[in-house]
C-alpha cells in the first residue's frame, strides 16, 4: 500500500488544522467563546452542526488517499513493488462492496432485476425475451417478488436496534464527560440531557445522531444486499457515487473561501483603513472585476486547464490526480471570481471603524499601521468573514452543480452532484424514466446546503452585534 | 381633587421574565396636575423613560411588562383599554416628543406630510384646513417661512428645528399631557435655551399638562412646578420646586446638588457618589441607596424605607424622615472635600500659531474640489506646564478638530504647532511617532474608545509597547497596575475585558492608557458629557488631582460651562471656526465681552435662583462652516450687531494681557 497525497486532500487538513487551531486560540477568549456557545445554544445551530460534521467526517474519510500493492507477478523484478493505478481512498474501504458490486447496467432502487429486458438462454433451451436478475442485488433472495419487502424490513429493524444501542453508549458517553467537566454540578444527569434541561441542547444533538446513526446502519446492512438507490447506466451503485461526491461539494466549498479570503480581507481592510488612493485603486480592481461575468471567467480558465492536462500527459501518475488538478483549478478561479462582495462589505465596516475612538487611540499612541489592521481592525470585523463564509458555503456547493451541468465543471470522472445531475439530463429523457441518479444527487446536496444554511443562520444570529440579543 | 389629569400608582414594569427580570419601574407613584409641569429626575438608568413608555404602553415587546398598577389619564384606566382605544390616546390626549430629533424623524417624508398624519388621525382635517391647521403649527413653535418648511424633508433643518418639528407634530392632537423624554439633551445651550422657552410658552398659551423627564438640574430649576427624584427604578423623593431647591431632603439628592461642578468649588474635591447603582434585577431587602449613602446606619441595610409624607405635596423615602424609627445619635453627617491645591504653571508647553484646517468639498464625477470646510480658521493657543486651557463652543464650531489637529491626528492645512521646542507640522513618520507619548488624548465616549476585544491590560499597554514604555514584560504589568491603582481601578482589573466596566470606570481606564506613556499634555476631548452627574465629578475630580501630582497640561474641550469654571484655568471660546474670546477663567466667565460668550453663558440653566440672569435668546443655528457668513461670523446671530460687523471681521482687541477678544464692540 502506498499513501497518495492529494493536492487537495493536503489543503483540506491544512485547513483543518487551521480551524483546530483557531479553536485553540478561542479557548482563552471568552467573548469569541461565548459567540460560539451561542451557536451551540440555538437548537437549529446544535442540530445542523451534527449533520454539517457527519458529511465533514465522510468527506475527511474519502481525502485519505492510497494505492494497493499489487500481488508480486512473474515478470517482476526482486524487491520492486507494483502499485494499482487505481487510487482508493478510506471511505472506498469502508464502503466495501458497494464499489465493487456493478452490475451491467440501469436497476431500480432495490430491484433484484435489471431495468431493461435481454434475451436469455432458457435452460431448458430456447429463448426468452425478460427482465434478467442482477449480479449482486437481491441475490440472496430465491423469489424477489415475495421476499423483498420482509428482507428489508427485517434489516431495518436490526438498523434501528443497532443505531439505538449505539446512540445509548454515545449519550452515556457524553453524560460522563458532562459530569467530569462539571463535577459539582448535579444539574447534568442522565435524564435531564435527554429531556434538554442542560444549557447546551445536547438532546437535539443526540436525536439528530440517532437519525444519522440510523441511516449509516441501514446502509449497512442493506447496501451490499440491494442497490438502495438503484444503478447507473453502468451499473455503478448511485448510493456509492451521491456518498463519493461529498468530498467534491465539500472541496468546493472551503477551498474556494480559503482562496478568497486572503485576497477579500487583505484589499478590503486596506482600502477601508488607508483611503485615498489606495482606496481608489483596490475599488477600481474589484468593480472591474465584478463587471466580468463570472461564468466566462470560469469557463476560459478551466479550458485552460484542460489544454495543458492534454498537453502535459506525464506530469500526472494517475487518472484521479489529473481530475484533482482540475477540481483545485476550478477553486481557485472560484474563490478569484467571488472575492468582490465580501471585499467591498469589509471595506466598508473598516471605512467606519477607523473612525471609532480607538483606532484614533491606538493612532495617537504612534502604534504602526499594520498593527492597527491585524490588532484593531481584523479582530472586529471577524464576525463579517465568518458570516459571509458560512453563508457562501452552500452558494458554492450549489454552483459546483450547475458549472458540472453545464460542462464547465469538475472532471467527468470524478465523482460529484454536478455530473450525477448532467447525466441524468438523458436519463430523464428516457421512456419509462430512470430517476433515481437524480434523487440521489438531489437528496444529499438537498441535506448539505439545508444543513449549511440552517448553521449560517445560527452564526449569523450569534455573531452580528445588531442581530445580538445579550450585550 | 378634581384637577389631576395622570395618576400613576404603584407602578411596576418590568424587562424580561421569571427571576432574572429587571424590575425598571418599582412601585411608582405620581400625580400630576391640569396645567402643570411635572418632573422626573434622575440619572441614566434609574427608570424614568420606563415610566414614560409605561404610561403610553409603549413598552419594548415582547420583553416588557407592567406587573401591577394603575395609571388614570383624567379617570379614565389606561392599563385596561383595548390597544385601539389607546392608540386614540397616544397623540391624542397624550402627546411625546423624544430625546433624539434626528432618527424620531422619518426622513422620506416632508415635515408637512408627517405633522399633517397625526392631524389626519385624531383631528380628521384634510384639505386645506389640514394645510392651515400644520402651518399654524409650525408658526406655533417659531419655525420661520412655514409655508416653505412644510414642504422640506427632515435633513434640510437642523437640530433645533427638528425638535420644534417634533413639539409640533406632539402638539397636533392639542394634547392635554406632553411627555417629553430629555427633549434638550441632544442640543446645544443655546439651541436648548431657545426649547425650553417655546415650551414654556406653549403650555402657556394651549394649558396642558407637562411630564418632564430629564437629568438636568439646571433644567428642572427653569421649567417645572413640581418634581420626582428617581432612584434604581424608585421615586425616594417628590418636592414642589422651590422646597426642592431650598432644601432636598433624601441623600441622593442632595448628593446629587453637591456634586454639581462649578467655579467656587475650584479648591476642592467634589463631592462624588461612591459605588454605582445596584442592579435593578435584584430583589431589594433594603434601602438601593445604603451602599453609597453618607448618613446609612445598620437599620437601613436590613429594611426597607417606607413612603413618607412630609406634608402636603413632598414626600421622601428615607429612614431619616421616618418618625418611629431610632436613628443613631451619631450623625454622619457632611465629610468635609479635600482640598486640591492649584497645580503650579510652568513655562509654556504647546503654542499654536494660525493653525487652520480646511477639509475640501468634493463634487461631481471627477471629484473636483468645490469648495472647502473651514473647520478650523487661524487658531492660536497657547499651554503652559501644569496649566487648563478650556476650549469651549457649541457642537460644530471646529473644538475637537483643533484637538485632533494639535495631536497630528489630522494634518492641519496649514498653521504651526509648537510642541516645547519641535515643530509638530513639520515632523513625519518614525519621528513623529516617537514624540507621541508627549501628548495624549482622552475620547468623549469612554464605550467606543476602547477596543472591546482586548483585555484592559492589553489596550493599556499597547501605547507602552508602541512608546518603549517599560523595559520587558513584567516590568510593564508592574506599571500597569500601579497606574490602575492610579485612577482608582484595581490591579486585577488588568484580566477583564471592557464591556465589564461602567461608563465612569472605563473612563478612568482611558486615563490610565493616556498616563501609561507618561504624557505632558493630555487634550480631553468631552471627556465627562456621557457620563452622569455623580460619576462626571469622580472623573473630574481624578483629573484635577493627577494634574496636581503629575504636572500635566491639559487641552479641555467641553461645551460644559460649568465644568470649565470647575476645572480650568483659561478659557478660549470657539465660534465657526475661531477663537472669538480668551482669557482667564473668572474673567471670561464672570465679565464676558463677546456677545456669544455672554449668551452662551446666559443660556445655560441655572440651579441656583439666586445667579439666575436673563437669557440672551440668539437667533437660529449655527452657520454652516462651509460658508462663513460676510464680516463677522457671528453678526447674523448677534443682538448687538453693527453696521461695521457685515463689513469685517474684528481683530483682537487685548482687554488687559492675558485677556482678549475679537469683537467689533470692544474695538
Amino acid at each position: 500500500m502506498k499513501p497518495v497525497f492529494l493536492t487537495t486532500d493536503i489543503l483540506i487538513f491544512l485547513l483543518v488544522g487551521i480551524v483546530v487551531a483557531f479553536a485553540l486560540y478561542a479557548r482563552n477568549k471568552p467573548q469569541i467563546r461565548e459567540s460560539w456557545r451561542d451557536v451551540l445554544r440555538s437548537k437549529m445551530g446544535m442540530g445542523s452542526l451534527v449533520v454539517l460534521l457527519a458529511f465533514v467526517t465522510v468527506g475527511l474519510l474519502d481525502s485519505l488517499h492510497f494505492r494497493e500493492a499489487l500481488p508480486a507477478s512473474e515478470q517482476q523484478i526482486e524487491g520492486e513493488q507494483h502499485y494499482s493505478v487505481e487510487v482508493l481512498s478510506v471511505l472506498d474501504v469502508v464502503l466495501g462492496e458497494m464499489r465493487t458490486n456493478v452490475e451491467k447496467t440501469y436497476s431500480a432502487p432495490f430491484s433484484a432485476y435489471l431495468f431493461t429486458k435481454e434475451t436469455i438462454e432458457l435452460p431448458g433451451g430456447g429463448q426468452a425475451r425478460e427482465y434478467p436478475r442482477l449480479a449482486f442485488g437481491g441475490i440472496h433472495l430465491s423469489d424477489p417478488a415475495t421476499e423483498t419487502s420482509s428482507d428489508i424490513l427485517s434489516r431495518l429493524v436490526l438498523a434501528l436496534v443497532q443505531a439505538v444501542v449505539l446512540v445509548l453508549l454515545i449519550s452515556l458517553l457524553l453524560k460522563l464527560w458532562l459530569s467530569l467537566r462539571h463535577p459539582d454540578d448535579a444539574s447534568y444527569s442522565y435524564s435531564a440531557i435527554w429531556r434538554g434541561k442542560t444549557e447546551l441542547p445536547w438532546h437535539v444533538a443526540l436525536y439528530t445522531l440517532a437519525v444519522i446513526l440510523f441511516l449509516i446502519a441501514a446502509v449497512y446492512n442493506l447496501g451490499t444486499a440491494y442497490h438502495i438507490l438503484g444503478t447507473d447506466k453502468i451499473g455503478q451503485d448511485v448510493l456509492y457515487q451521491a456518498i463519493k461526491s461529498i468530498r467534491t461539494g465539500l472541496m468546493i466549498g472551503t477551498l474556494t473561501t480559503l482562496v478568497m479570503l486572503p485576497f477579500a480581507v487583505m484589499l478590503g481592510i486596506m482600502a477601508g483603513y488607508f483611503q485615498g488612493l489606495v482606496d481608489d485603486v483596490i475599488q477600481y480592481i474589484y468593480t472591474t472585476f465584478s463587471s466580468i461575468p463570472g461564468i466566462l471567467l470560469i469557463a476560459a480558465a478551466v479550458l485552460m486547464v484542460d489544454v495543458y492536462i492534454a498537453n502535459n500527459p506525464d506530469a500526472f501518475e494517475t487518472s484521479v490526480e489529473r481530475a484533482d488538478i482540475k477540481l483545485l483549478f476550478l477553486c481557485i478561479i472560484l474563490g478569484v471570481a467571488s472575492w468582490m462582495g465580501l471585499c467591498r462589505m469589509l471595506r466598508g465596516e473598516s471605512f467606519k471603524l477607523r473612525e471609532l475612538d480607538y483606532v484614533q487611540a491606538a493612532q495617537a499612541f504612534g502604534v504602526s499601521n499594520r498593527l492597527i489592521m491585524t490588532r484593531h481592525i481584523l479582530p472586529n470585523v471577524m464576525h463579517i468573514v465568518l458570516i459571509a463564509v458560512v453563508l457562501d458555503f452552500s452558494g458554492l456547493v450549489l454552483a459546483e452543480a450547475v458549472l458540472s451541468y453545464i460542462g464547465v465543471g469538475v472532471d467527468p470522472s470524478m465523482n460529484s452532484w454536478g455530473n450525477m445531475i448532467n447525466r441524468a439530463r438523458l436519463e430523464m429523457a428516457r421512456d419509462p424514466m430512470v430517476w433515481w441518479s437524480l434523487l440521489g444527487a438531489f437528496i444529499f446536496m438537498f441535506a448539505l446546503v439545508l444543513a449549511a444554511n440552517l448553521f449560517s443562520d445560527a452564526v449569523r444570529d450569534a455573531f452580528d452585534p445588531r442581530l445580538r440579543k445579550r450585550t | 381633587m378634581s384637577d389631576i389629569l395622570l395618576e400613576v400608582k404603584n407602578l411596576t414594569t418590568e424587562l424580561g421574565e421569571g427571576p432574572g427580570a429587571v424590575r425598571a419601574v418599582d412601585n411608582v407613584s405620581f400625580t400630576i396636575h391640569k396645567g402643570e409641569t411635572f418632573a422626573l429626575l434622575g440619572e441614566s438608568g434609574c427608570g424614568k423613560s420606563m415610566t414614560a413608555l409605561s404610561i403610553m404602553r409603549l413598552l419594548p415587546k415582547p420583553a416588557g411588562n407592567i406587573t401591577t398598577g394603575e395609571i388614570r389619564l383624567a379617570g379614565q384606566d389606561l392599563l385596561h383599554l383595548p390597544e385601539m382605544a389607546m392608540r386614540g390616546i397616544r397623540g391624542g390626549k397624550i402627546g411625546m416628543i423624544f430625546q433624539e430629533p434626528m432618527t424620531s424623524l422619518n426622513p422620506v417624508l416632508t415635515v408637512g406630510r408627517q405633522i399633517g398624519e397625526s392631524l389626519q388621525l385624531h383631528k380628521g382635517l384634510s384639505g386645506k384646513a389640514l394645510t392651515d391647521r400644520v402651518r399654524e403649527l409650525l408658526d406655533a413653535v417659531g419655525i420661520p417661512d412655514s409655508a416653505r418648511r412644510m414642504n422640506e424633508y427632515p435633513h434640510q433643518l437642523s437640530g433645533g428645528m427638528k425638535q420644534r418639528v417634533m413639539i409640533a407634530m406632539a402638539l397636533a392632537g392639542e394634547p392635554e399631557l406632553l411627555i417629553a423624554d430629555e427633549p434638550t439633551t441632544a442640543l446645544d445651550v443655546t439651541i436648548q435655551a431657545q426649547v425650553l422657552e417655546l415650551l414654556q410658552k406653549l403650555q402657556q398659551d394651549t394649558g396642558m399638562a407637562m411630564l418632564l423627564i430629564t437629568h438636568d438640574l439646571g433644567v428642572v430649576a427653569n421649567m417645572v412646578d413640581r418634581l420626582g427624584v428617581m432612584y434604581a427604578g424608585e421615586i425616594v423623593e417628590t418636592a414642589c420646586r422651590e422646597d426642592f431647591f431650598a432644601a432636598p431632603q433624601h441623600p441622593y439628592s442632595q448628593k446629587l446638588f453637591q456634586s454639581l461642578p462649578d467655579m467656587n468649588k475650584r479648591d476642592q474635591a467634589l463631592t462624588q457618589i461612591p459605588g454605582t447603582v445596584p442592579p435593578l434585577s435584584e430583589r431589594f431587602s433594603h434601602c438601593r441607596f445604603a451602599e453609597r449613602c453618607d448618613f446609612a446606619w445598620a437599620h437601613c441595610r436590613d429594611h426597607i424605607p417606607a413612603w413618607t409624607e412630609l406634608d402636603k405635596e413632598r414626600g421622601v423615602r428615607c429612614f431619616l424622615h421616618q418618625d418611629d424609627i431610632e436613628k443613631p445619635v451619631k450623625d454622619a453627617g457632611q465629610r468635609a472635600n479635600t482640598r486640591i491645591p492649584a497645580s503650579h504653571t510652568g513655562d509654556t508647553l504647546l503654542n499654536v500659531k494660525s493653525l487652520k484646517m480646511h477639509f475640501p468639498i468634493h463634487k461631481g464625477v471627477f471629484r473636483r474640489v468645490a469648495g472647502y470646510v473651514y473647520a478650523v480658521d487661524d487658531v492660536d493657543l497657547s499651554i503652559a506646564e501644569g496649566e487648563t486651557l478650556a476650549l469651549v463652543g457649541e457642537s460644530g464650531c471646529g473644538k475637537t478638530t483643533v484637538g485632533k489637529a494639535i495631536l497630528q491626528l489630522l494634518r492641519p492645512t496649514s498653521g504651526g504647532v509648537d510642541f516645547a521646542g519641535t515643530e509638530l507640522t513639520q515632523l513625519k513618520g518614525e519621528a513623529l511617532r516617537q514624540r507621541r507619548s508627549d501628548f495624549q488624548i482622552i475620547f468623549q465616549d469612554p464605550f467606543s474608545s476602547m477596543n472591546p476585544r482586548m483585555r484592559v491590560g492589553e489596550i493599556i499597554e499597547e501605547g507602552m509597547v508602541a512608546q518603549g514604555v517599560g523595559e520587558n514584560a513584567q516590568e510593564r504589568q508592574r506599571l500597569i497596575s500601579e497606574m490602575l491603582e492610579k485612577v482608582g481601578l484595581r490591579p486585577e482589573h488588568i484580566r477583564r475585558y471592557p464591556h465589564e466596566f461602567s461608563g465612569g470606570q472605563r473612563q478612568r481606564i482611558c486615563v490610565a492608557r493616556a498616563l501609561a506613556v507618561q504624557p505632558k499634555l493630555i487634550v480631553c476631548d468631552e471627556p465627562t458629557s456621557a457620563l452622569d452627574v455623580s460619576v462626571q465629578a469622580q472623573i473630574l475630580n481624578l483629573l484635577k488631582q493627577l494634574q496636581h501630582d503629575l504636572g500635566l497640561a491639559y487641552l479641555f474641550i467641553t461645551h460644559n460651562l460649568s465644568v470649565v469654571g470647575y476645572l480650568a484655568d483659561r478659557v478660549a471660546v470657539m465660534y465657526l471656526g475661531r477663537v472669538v474670546e480668551e482669557g482667564p477663567v473668572e474673567e471670561v466667565l464672570n465679565n464676558p465681552q463677546h456677545p456669544y460668550t455672554e449668551a452662551l453663558i446666559s443660556a445655560v440653566p441655572q440651579v441656583d435662583e439666586s445667579t439666575k440672569r436673563e437669557v440672551i435668546r440668539l437667533e437660529g443655528d449655527l452657520p454652516s462652516p462651509s460658508a462663513p457668513p460676510q464680516g463677522c461670523h457671528f453678526h447674523p446671530r448677534c443682538p448687538k450687531a453693527m453696521a461695521q460687523c457685515k463689513q469685517s471681521y474684528p481683530d483682537k482687541t487685548r482687554l488687559d494681557d492675558r485677556h482678549w477678544v475679537k469683537c467689533h464692540l470692544s474695538g
